[in-house]
């Protein structure tokens, strides 16, 4: 029998433990994928690509919301391998390497703005 | 240059994906290996890339400089870096050498750590010094002596041409002890006495000994031209080298110390360039003599051939092409080209004599003589 598990936050979870933080997410959450290349110009005008193996992928998403513990763990885990998933079933695996914090008004919580850069991984089974 | 046929395609598709391809995607790997080219382990994974350079001219042939993110054995560790290429049809793998790794640079800071590391041809492994007087007796033959030797330092791969096999050494031959003789001089010393070239290693890591041939009389290998769908010529520079060139060469024997003075056909061998080329006597109007120099060698023909490899290079390192191309990984030991360019002038044909391959696609480099 499948199982199905519909989140209704992002979650990010650390690797290492699987150590959780989640938080409500900001619509617009933004995948991205492109390898290093160019086209480059030869004798007699000649036009050729030439891409390097290895796709770079991002995925954007902004936590609304989020407590101060919370913030203070993912400052922790920055250059660290986590998973994160969201409502859309979308999984990555990746590592951030800075946070963006903006203030509400209300002084209990926060926004945190990740960039996460995908990163090769195997799953063990 | 490596044979381009490989993994079940031939000659022509491996050449039409380096040449032809509109599109090629690049990527690089690295292998662990043993003295008998065994693959211990890929370390790929902690692989950051580098490049990939043969001066074919140099004592030791080829560097690589790799960036790697694992500890290894240094100064004992033996690498094999290789690219690979693609097209989304042809799909072909090229080894490029085996480096011993020297020289590790390491970033402390970086985490995990990265080191980056100057490694060197396999031929390091006979870059020792001898440590005391070394001595082939006569009677020797010339390839068994260097086999000898080879086996004794403990290379497995290695290829022989065996054409001069029959040759031996008409007296014995010292090496005396001094802080500068390595078995990779006295390998040399060896192979020059039968017409042989330097010793050199090839793609794969094995140790290659074969006859000299002149450079003229080879093949030409590869065609660099400035065709609409087949040009891989980037940045291209000529340089015109005239200072000190000889025109004329003397060769003298030492195989027979006790005998008479050399002349001219037995023991001496003069030659003098009176035509050909720009250095030539008829082109500069003089005679030129570069200093006489002493070869060991079994007979008057390996004297010649000796002298012709010196002569060659002294009379092709005169003119210089300093060319940027898309990156073929087949290029290796003096590759025998022929470049069709208008900007370079009429069609020439070239000896490869340094190149830079970068691993992760940037143009290659390349530093070639016209013949």
């Amino acid at each position: 029998m499948t199982t199905t598990l519909t989140l209704t936050k992002v979650f990010v979870n650390l690797m290492s433990s699987g150590a959780a933080v989640s938080a409500q997410s900001a619509p617009g959450r933004a995948e991205k994928y492109e390898m290093a290349g160019e086209t480059r110009t030869y004798a007699g005008g000649r036009r050729r690509s030439i891409t390097i193996a290895g796709e770079v992928g991002t995925y954007t998403f902004v936590l609304r919301l989020a407590v101060r513990a919370d913030i203070e763990t993912l400052r922790n885990w920055i250059g660290s391998t986590v998973e994160v998933r969201d409502h859309k079933g979308r999984r990555f695996f990746g590592t951030y390497y800075q946070i963006e914090i903006a203030e509400y008004r209300d002084a209990l919580f926060w926004d945190v703005g990740i960039t996460l850069s995908v990163v090769t991984t195997d799953e063990g089974v | 240059m490596q044979g381009a046929a490989r993994g079940g395609y031939t000659d022509a598709q491996i050449t039409s994906l380096i040449r032809d391809s509109g599109s090629v995607e690049i990527s690089a790997g690295l292998d662990l290996i043993d003295l008998s080219l065994t693959v211990l382990d890929d370390l790929t994974g902690d692989f950051l890339g580098g490049s990939v350079t043969r001066a074919n001219y140099a004592t030791l042939h080829g560097t690589a400089d790799l960036n790697i993110s694992r500890d290894l054995d240094w100064g004992t560790a033996l690498v094999r870096p290789y690219m690979n290429m693609t097209d989304g049809v042809t799909t072909a793998r090229f080894n490029l050498g085996v480096y011993l790794t020297s020289s590790p640079r390491t970033d402390a800071v970086e985490i995990p750590v990265t080191h980056s590391v100057t490694a060197y041809d396999i031929l390091h492994w006979l870059n020792t010094p001898v440590g005391e007087a070394y001595t082939v007796e006569s009677g020797t033959g010339y390839l068994a002596a260097v086999e000898t030797i080879l086996i004794a330092e403990g290379i497995l791969a290695y290829q022989i041409d065996q054409t001069q096999a029959a040759a031996v050494l008409p007296a014995s031959r010292s090496w005396a002890f001094d802080d500068k003789t390595t078995w990779l001089n006295i390998v040399n010393d060896l192979l020059s006495g039968i017409g042989y070239q330097g010793i050199w290693s090839d793609w794969d890591g094995r140790l290659r000994v074969q006859p000299y041939l002149v450079p003229r009389d080879r093949k030409v290998e590869w065609l660099y031209d400035a065709g609409s769908d087949t040009s891989m010529l980037g940045r291209r520079a000529i340089i015109r080298d005239w200072f000190d060139v000889p025109n004329r060469w003397v060769y003298f024997s030492n195989a027979d110390p006790g005998g008479s003075a050399p002349i001219d056909g037995a023991g001496l061998y003069v030659y003098v360039n009176q035509y050909i080329g720009p250095t030539s006597v008829a082109a500069r109007g003089r005679v030129i003599s570069a200093k006489p120099e002493q070869i060991d060698s079994v007979d008057q023909n390996a004297l010649i051939a000796a002298a012709t490899q010196r002569i060659d290079a002294d009379m092709r390192l005169k003119t210089t092409f300093e060319v940027e191309s898309f990156p073929n990984p087949l290029h290796w030991h003096f590759d025998r080209l022929a470049v069709s360019d208008p900007s370079l002038g009429p069609i020439s044909d070239v000896l490869g004599v340094r190149w830079t391959l970068p691993l992760n696609g940037s143009n290659m480099q390349h530093e070639w003589s016209l013949l």
